[in-house]
């Protein structure tokens, strides 16, 4: 067996080795990228790739889904491809969970968000935002049919289902310096009091829970274009009062990428700001939603 | 010639016993099929959304939108694909693993011993499903960026090369201790003895339960699909079912799918483990 040895030890060691010498040598090739390809930045690297690689969460129709065939479609997917368009590469779509989204620290993975995303503080901190916004969706509050919840008022001490790490979570539990809108951002003064939040993986799920006949909850929030979305489809549900708040949906970037993004944000601002002044935006806001959603209830 | 010879005699009361164990075999097999038959059509039924009233009671069928099935099947179906091919890759690797990890059990060298038990008890201390993400979210931040592909691979891997080294050391410890004795009488080295004598005759015992295992992986596939970035067959139908609100169907057909090639694979490893046993049946 003594001659055995070093194999077996070299053997039990490669299970280590699977993962450990990977680092190192990412690094090496990574950095060797950079010099050849004699850019710092974000914006130029992905000017010399070609491609701007843009994540996008296919759960939420009409802002981004799958049709038939698997292309991605919607008024985000929309928004995205004009952005690419105007940075003058192609775009490539990549389908994270939300949650990974918004957590930050993308690792590279991809560029930037075009997915719907409000702007809060507590994200601040881990992501930066192009500003201007592209649209502002009010949150809205919805109901089973026959559930008796009729008002706002109704909502007291309910159950209610939000999506998990949506700002609607965040305002039912009245973190509101997570929150960060600016006050005339809020319709009602104060969330509903004494309710027990659902929170599940998207705030579409509240409503398929609802068409399925569970009963945990009779009550959800999320954005009024995915309420819309749910009455379309014939789901039992009504709008309960009027929106509740109105939210910032902006474009963001990872700040812990390894390249600096200073550049990018101000690219896609400008041309963010240049879509609202050319009434492109408009237009995909009719398309989408029937509505112009494009220009900001606070001012 | 009123009664055979006592021989004879004796051969046709055989052949008849024989006879009839054959027609009772034949019944067996029919009276599966039917039933097979009859669970199908009655598994069908409970999504055909019908009603009907039996002594008064009244019961209700599953309804499915069977239109946003025609038109949506083909893209989850897709999916199978990326299932086949990220379990081959993971089984491989699993394999490979699970072959280092045995050798190390049986390793008498302490820290190669200890490093492979080291490995198992972590792998089969946590859940699958959080190994997963961990290689997700976890590899990055070491500069390492793996696609979603290659993360789901090394996590499937490592969990089930975990669990396959009790079945590589008991293929290898089924080899009798004689024959080692006797290669290495003949002058080879461990490394032939092991490569020449013991793990020929292992693989014979160790290949159907990695088909086990590998069938076993077809479904945890899934799991992936949590990352979001692999496109494979569970992934496609939450993401169709989310949009279009109809999540039931959409699993539905993922569920036909993971099914029906699951019974492909069976029947795969079933033949595999026939010409495998070749040579050590008995002669009838």
């Amino acid at each position: 067996m003594r001659r055995l040895l070093p194999f077996l030890i070299f053997a039990a060691f490669c299970i280590g080795a699977c993962v450990a010498p990977v680092a190192p040598q990412d690094g090496a090739v990574a950095s060797g990228g950079d010099q050849s390809a004699e850019v710092g930045d974000l914006l130029g690297e992905i000017l010399t790739r070609g491609t701007v690689r843009i994540s996008t969460d296919p759960n939420y129709a009409p802002q981004s889904f799958l049709d038939e065939s698997g292309n991605f479609v919607g008024f985000d997917v929309d928004v995205a491809e004009e952005i690419a368009r105007r940075l003058g590469v192609e775009v490539e779509f990549v389908t994270p969970d939300w949650d990974i989204i918004t957590a930050g620290n993308w690792g590279d993975q991809w560029d930037m968000s075009v997915g719907s995303m409000t702007v809060t503080t507590a994200r601040q901190e881990v992501l930066e935002f192009a500003s201007p916004p592209y649209y502002y969706t009010p949150a809205q509050f919805a109901a089973v049919d026959g559930s008796g919840i009729d008002t706002l008022d109704d909502l007291n001490g309910a159950a209610i289902c939000v999506g998990v790490s949506t700002t609607y979570e965040s305002w039912l539990t009245g973190d509101m310096e997570g929150l960060g809108l600016p006050a005339a951002s809020f319709y009602v003064d104060a969330p509903p009091a004494g309710v027990s939040i659902v929170p599940l993986t998207t705030d579409n799920d509240c409503a398929q829970q609802i068409q399925a006949g569970r009963q945990e909850f009779l009550a959800f929030l999320t954005s009024n274009t995915v309420v819309e979305a749910a009455i379309a489809e014939g789901v039992a549900i009504h709008k309960v009062g009027n929106p509740v708040f109105s939210e910032n949906l902006a474009v963001a970037f990872d700040k812990n990428a390894s390249k600096d993004i200073a550049g990018l944000v101000d690219k896609v601002s400008e041309i963010i700001a240049a879509m609202h002044a050319d009434g492109t935006l408009r237009n995909l806001s009719e398309e989408w939603f029937g509505e112009d959603l494009t220009s900001d209830p606070t001012q | 010639m009123t009664t055979a010879p006592p021989d004879d005699r004796f051969a046709i009361q055989a052949e008849q016993i024989m006879a009839s164990q054959r027609r009772d075999a034949r019944r067996f097999e029919i009276g599966v099929r039917i039933s097979y038959a009859v669970l199908l059509v009655a598994l069908v039924y409970a999504f055909s959304g019908s009603r009907f009233t039996v002594a008064g009671l009244q019961f209700t069928t599953i309804s499915l939108d069977w239109s946003f099935i025609r038109s949506h099947w083909f893209f989850i179906f897709n999916g199978v694909w990326l299932t086949i091919l990220l379990s081959a890759l993971s089984i491989t690797l699993a394999t490979v693993l699970s072959l280092l990890g045995a050798l190390g059990r049986l390793s008498k060298s302490a820290p190669a011993y200890a490093l492979a038990t080291f490995y198992i008890s972590l792998i089969r201390g946590t859940p699958l499903l959080l190994q997963v993400v961990f290689f997700f979210l976890a590899l990055p931040q070491l500069g390492i960026r793996l696609s979603g592909l290659s993360a789901g691979v090394l996590a499937l891997g490592l969990n089930y090369g975990a669990y396959m080294t009790e079945i590589m050391r008991a293929g290898i410890q089924s080899v009798d201790a004689g024959q080692r004795d006797a290669a290495k009488s003949m002058g080879m080295t461990h490394f032939q003895i092991m490569r020449f004598i013991v793990l020929p005759q292992a693989l014979r015992l160790v290949i159907p339960p990695i088909g086990n295992q590998f069938i076993a992986m077809l479904k945890d596939t899934s799991l992936i699909s949590v990352t979001g970035f692999v496109w494979e067959l569970l992934w496609r139908a939450q993401k169709q079912g989310r949009a279009n609100f109809r999540s039931l169907e959409a699993l539905l057909i993922a569920a036909v799918f993971y099914w029906i090639i699951t019974i492909i694979f069976s029947a795969v490893q079933a033949q595999i483990e026939l010409r495998l046993s070749r040579g050590y049946r008995s002669a009838l």
